[in-house]
C-alpha cells in the first residue's frame, strides 16, 4: 500500500521535503508503525520530533486531514495522506 | 509608599481636558484577585461606570495596565493591557501589546494609567513619573504611528517610551490600534478611543520600580523560564512564526477564505513562510524582555525603497485568502499599509472582503471592488485609514457596514458582537465557533484557545459535543490569567502546569500565597467582570451568536464542515452553566 507523509511547519523544516510516499506491503498499517519508519528514514526528524518510540508532544499526526493522534493508535490503508504538524495552532 | 511587592498600589488618573493627574490608591485585595493587565483594566473600567459612556465620547475611559510581573526578569514580562469599552462592539475591549512601553509605565510609579476627556488640541500626553502634562502634536498629527515615534524618539530622548496612533486612530476608524516600538495593541479600536481624546501619543518615563517579595528565587524561575523557551514547544514561533499555520489550516480546510465561504485556498503556498523565506530577505526581532523572538520581518522593495513588515498569520489570512488575494507582495505590502494607517489587519481584511461580497451579489454599487483583485485590496486600505468615499463606512467595519447596506447581508458579515472573525474557520473548528459566539469582546482567538481542543484527538471537530464546552472554559480561564499576570501566549507550551507555575511565580514576585486554584478562582472573577460589563452596556444572549449563513450552510470546499443554530446553542448553555451562570449566560450576582 502507499501512504503520502505530508510535513508541516517544524517537522518540514526538520525532514527537510514537503511530502513523500511511503509503500508498505501491508493492506494496512498502524499509524504508530508508520512514524516510527519516518523517524528510521529522517534522523532529524527521530532527533528533533520523537520521544523515543512515541511523537513529541509538541507535534501532532493526522489522517486526512480528518482525525488527529496522539497517543492512540489508528490504522491508515492504501491512499490515506498522513499529515504531521505542531500541535500548537496559535496565530 | 506601597508596602505590595510587585505593585505600586495606586493608579494614575488623568484627566486631559484639564492636563490634570491624580494618583488613587489600589486596593491589595482587588490586585490579589484582578492580578493586573486585563483583569485589573476591566475592574477599573466597573468602578468608573464606564459601561454608560459612548467610546468615543470625552467621559470615556482608556485604561493602560500594567503586571505585577512587568520589570521582572521574566522572560516575555514587558506586557500591558489597553482597556476600554470598544468603539466597533459596544462592549468591553481589551487588546494587549508588549514594548518598553510597560517598563516605562510601570517606573513612573503606577500600576495603571487610566485616561478620561478630552485635549483641546491634538496633543502629546506626557508622565514623567507624578509630573503630568500635554504638548501640542499637531507637527506629528497625520503621521504614521512610525513616524511620530521616530520624531517623539528624537524630541524626547531614549528615556522616555511611547504609545502611539497612527492617521487611524485620528480619524476614528473603529479598529484603530495603538502601536509600541512596532507592535500593536491590535484589536477592538483603542486607537481610535485615544484619538477621540485627541491624544496622538503618550510619552512615559519613570525611575520607579517594584521590588519582589523573593529575588533569589525569582531570578533562577527566570532563568529556568527562559531555558525552557529555546525548547521544542516555541520553536514553531522562532523559526516560521505564526504564519506556519497558513499551509496547515489550508490543508485541514480551517483557512477562512473568500469571506469565509471556503476553507481552502489554492493561493496559500504562495503565502507560506517558506515561500517568502524564498523570495525575500528577512529579519527576525522580538518585543522587549523576549527569548522566543517569534517576529518576523520581511523586506517589500517598493518604488526603488526597500520597506519592510512584520508578517502574522492573522495579517496574511485577513489580507491574502479572506480577500483571495494571492500575490505575496500585494499582502505584505497590505499589511504595511494597515501598520501605517493604524488599523487592525483582521477588521481591515474582514470588512474588505464583506464588502467584496456585497459587491459580488449587487448589494454593493463599487464594481472596482472584487475578489482577488489586489490593487483593489490596496485602494480600499487607503480609502479606510483616510476616512474617504466608501472608506467611511467600511472604517466603522462589518457591522455597521451590513446595516447600512441591508438584504440580510448580516447574515455574511464576519462578525461576532462587531468584532470581525480571526482566521480560524468556525465550522471546521467547532469548539473555537462556541468560542467565538460567547468571547466578551466579540470573536476572538486570543481571550479562547478553544482551538487547542479541536486539534486533540479525543475531538471531531467539525461534530463537537457539549462535553466541549468545559474545555473551552478551560482555554478562557488560562487565557485571562495570560492576559493579567501578564505573559505571552506563546510560552503556554513550556508548562506541564500552568496554574500551579503561575502561581508560583507570582508569589515569588508578590510574597503571596496564591495556589492554582486561587488562580483559577482569579480567572473565574475576571471572566465574570468582563461579563458585568458588556451586561451593564446592554448585552443581552442573542449577541451569543456566529453570522447565520455559518449555522445554515456547509463550508463550499467541505460538507462535512457544518454548523446549526440548536448544536451551536446548546454548546453555549453548556458553556454559561460550566461557567456557573444561568443558562442564558447571566451572572446569578454582580457586584455592581
Ligand atoms: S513570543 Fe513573540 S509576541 Fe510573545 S513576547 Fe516574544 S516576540 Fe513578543
Amino acid at each position: 500500500m502507499k501512504i503520502k507523509i505530508e510535513y508541516y511547519g517544524i517537522p518540514r523544516q526538520r525532514v527537510g521535503i514537503a511530502s513523500e510516499m511511503l509503500v508498505f506491503d501491508h493492506e494496512q498499517m498502524g499509524i504508530k508503525d508508520i512514524i516510527l519508519t519516518i523517524a528510521r528514514r529522517h534522523p532529524e526528524f527521530q532527533k528533533h520530533c520523537m520521544d523515543g518510540d512515541e511523537i513529541n508532544k509538541n507535534f501532532t499526526v493526522n489522517l486526512n486531514g480528518d482525525k488527529f493522534y496522539q497517543v492512540d493508535d489508528g490504522f491508515a490503508q492504501d491512499g490515506d495522506s498522513l499529515l504531521i504538524l505542531s500541535m500548537d495552532a496559535g496565530g | 509608599m506601597s508596602n505590595l511587592h510587585g505593585y505600586h498600589g495606586q493608579y494614575l488618573q488623568v484627566d486631559v481636558t484639564s492636563g490634570t493627574a491624580q494618583p488613587k490608591p489600589l486596593n491589595p485585595e482587588l490586585l490579589r484577585t484582578y492580578l493586573g493587565g486585563s483583569g485589573l483594566g476591566t475592574r477599573l473600567l466597573l468602578e468608573h461606570e464606564a459601561w454608560k459612556h459612548d467610546p468615543l465620547a470625552p467621559e470615556s475611559s482608556l485604561v493602560f495596565a500594567f503586571s505585577p510581573l512587568v520589570g521582572s526578569p521574566l522572560t516575555t514580562s514587558a506586557k500591558f493591557a489597553v482597556v476600554s469599552r470598544s468603539p466597533l462592539t459596544g462592549r468591553i475591549n481589551d487588546s494587549l501589546a508588549s514594548s518598553t512601553f510597560a517598563i516605562a509605565g510601570k517606573r513612573t510609579g503606577h500600576d495603571a494609567i487610566l485616561i478620561q476627556g478630552r485635549a483641546a488640541i491634538p496633543s502629546i500626553l506626557v508622565i514623567d513619573e507624578d509630573n503630568v502634562s500635554l504638548q501640542s502634536a499637531e507637527h506629528l498629527w497625520r503621521l504614521s504611528a512610525d513616524q511620530a515615534e521616530t520624531r517623539l524618539r528624537e524630541d524626547f530622548g531614549k528615556d522616555y517610551s511611547f504609545a502611539v496612533i497612527g492617521p487611524g486612530g485620528e480619524n476614528l476608524v473603529r479598529y484603530a490600534t495603538i502601536s509600541h516600538s512596532g507592535r500593536h495593541a491590535g484589536r477592538g479600536g483603542s486607537g481610535a478611543v485615544l484619538g477621540s481624546k485627541n491624544i496622538k501619543a503618550i510619552a512615559v518615563r519613570g525611575t520607579k520600580r517594584t521590588d519582589w517579595a523573593n529575588s533569589e528565587g525569582l531570578v533562577e524561575r527566570a532563568r529556568d523560564l527562559s531555558k525552557r523557551s529555546f525548547g521544542p514547544a516555541t520553536e514553531k514561533y522562532r523559526e516560521l512564526g505564526t504564519a506556519a499555520n497558513v499551509l496547515v489550516f489550508n490543508r485541514l480546510r480551517c483557512l477562512p477564505t473568500r469571506n469565509f465561504q471556503r476553507g481552502s485556498f489554492d493561493g496559500s503556498a504562495e503565502l507560506s513562510p517558506e515561500a517568502m523565506d524564498a523570495a525575500r530577505d528577512k529579519m527576525k526581532s522580538s518585543c522587549a524582555v523576549c527569548t522566543i523572538g517569534c517576529t518576523h520581518i520581511y523586506d517589500i522593495p517598493l518604488d526603488g525603497q526597500t520597506h519592510s513588515t512584520r508578517i502574522e498569520y492573522e495579517n496574511l489570512f485577513a489580507l491574502g485568502p479572506l480577500c483571495e488575494v494571492r500575490d505575496q507582495q500585494t499582502v505584505l505590502q497590505a499589511s504595511q499599509l494597515c501598520d501605517h494607517y493604524g488599523i487592525d489587519t483582521i477588521s481591515t481584511g474582514g470588512t474588505i472582503a464583506f464588502a467584496m461580497e456585497c459587491v459580488e451579489r449587487g448589494l454593493l454599487d463599487e464594481p472596482w471592488l472584487r475578489f482577488g483583485d489586489g490593487e483593489a485590496l490596496l485602494k480600499a486600505i487607503h480609502l479606510i485609514g483616510q476616512v474617504e468615499g466608501v472608506g467611511k463606512q467600511f472604517a466603522l467595519g462589518s457591522r455597521v457596514l451590513a446595516q447600512t447596506i441591508g438584504n440580510d447581508s448580516i447574515a455574511f458579515a464576519p462578525q461576532v458582537k462587531g468584532l470581525e472573525l480571526p482566521g480560524y474557520e468556525p465550522r471546521a473548528l467547532q469548539t473555537m465557533a462556541l468560542g467565538f459566539a460567547v468571547g466578551t469582546r466579540g470573536a476572538d482567538h486570543n481571550r479562547s484557545g478553544a482551538y487547542e481542543v479541536d486539534f486533540m484527538e479525543s475531538v471531531d471537530r467539525r461534530n463537537v459535543t457539549i462535553e466541549q464546552a468545559r474545555l473551552a472554559v478551560e482555554t478562557e480561564d488560562k487565557a485571562a490569567i495570560m492576559d493579567s499576570m501578564i505573559l505571552c501566549k506563546f510560552l503556554r507550551g513550556v508548562f506541564d502546569d500552568y496554574f500551579a507555575e503561575s502561581s508560583e511565580m507570582l508569589n515569588l514576585v508578590t510574597g503571596w500565597s496564591l495556589t492554582r486554584e486561587d488562580l483559577l478562582e482569579s480567572a473565574r472573577s475576571i471572566i465574570n467582570a468582563k461579563k458585568e460589563f458588556n451586561i451593564a452596556s446592554g448585552w443581552t444572549p442573542k449577541e451569543d451568536t456566529l453570522p447565520s449563513r455559518m449555522l445554515t450552510s456547509a463550508l463550499d470546499d467541505d460538507d462535512q464542515a457544518t454548523l446549526n443554530h440548536e448544536t451551536l446553542q446548546s454548546l453555549i448553555q453548556a458553556y454559561n452553566l460550566a461557567r456557573g451562570w444561568d443558562k442564558t449566560g447571566y451572572l446569578e450576582t454582580t457586584s455592581l
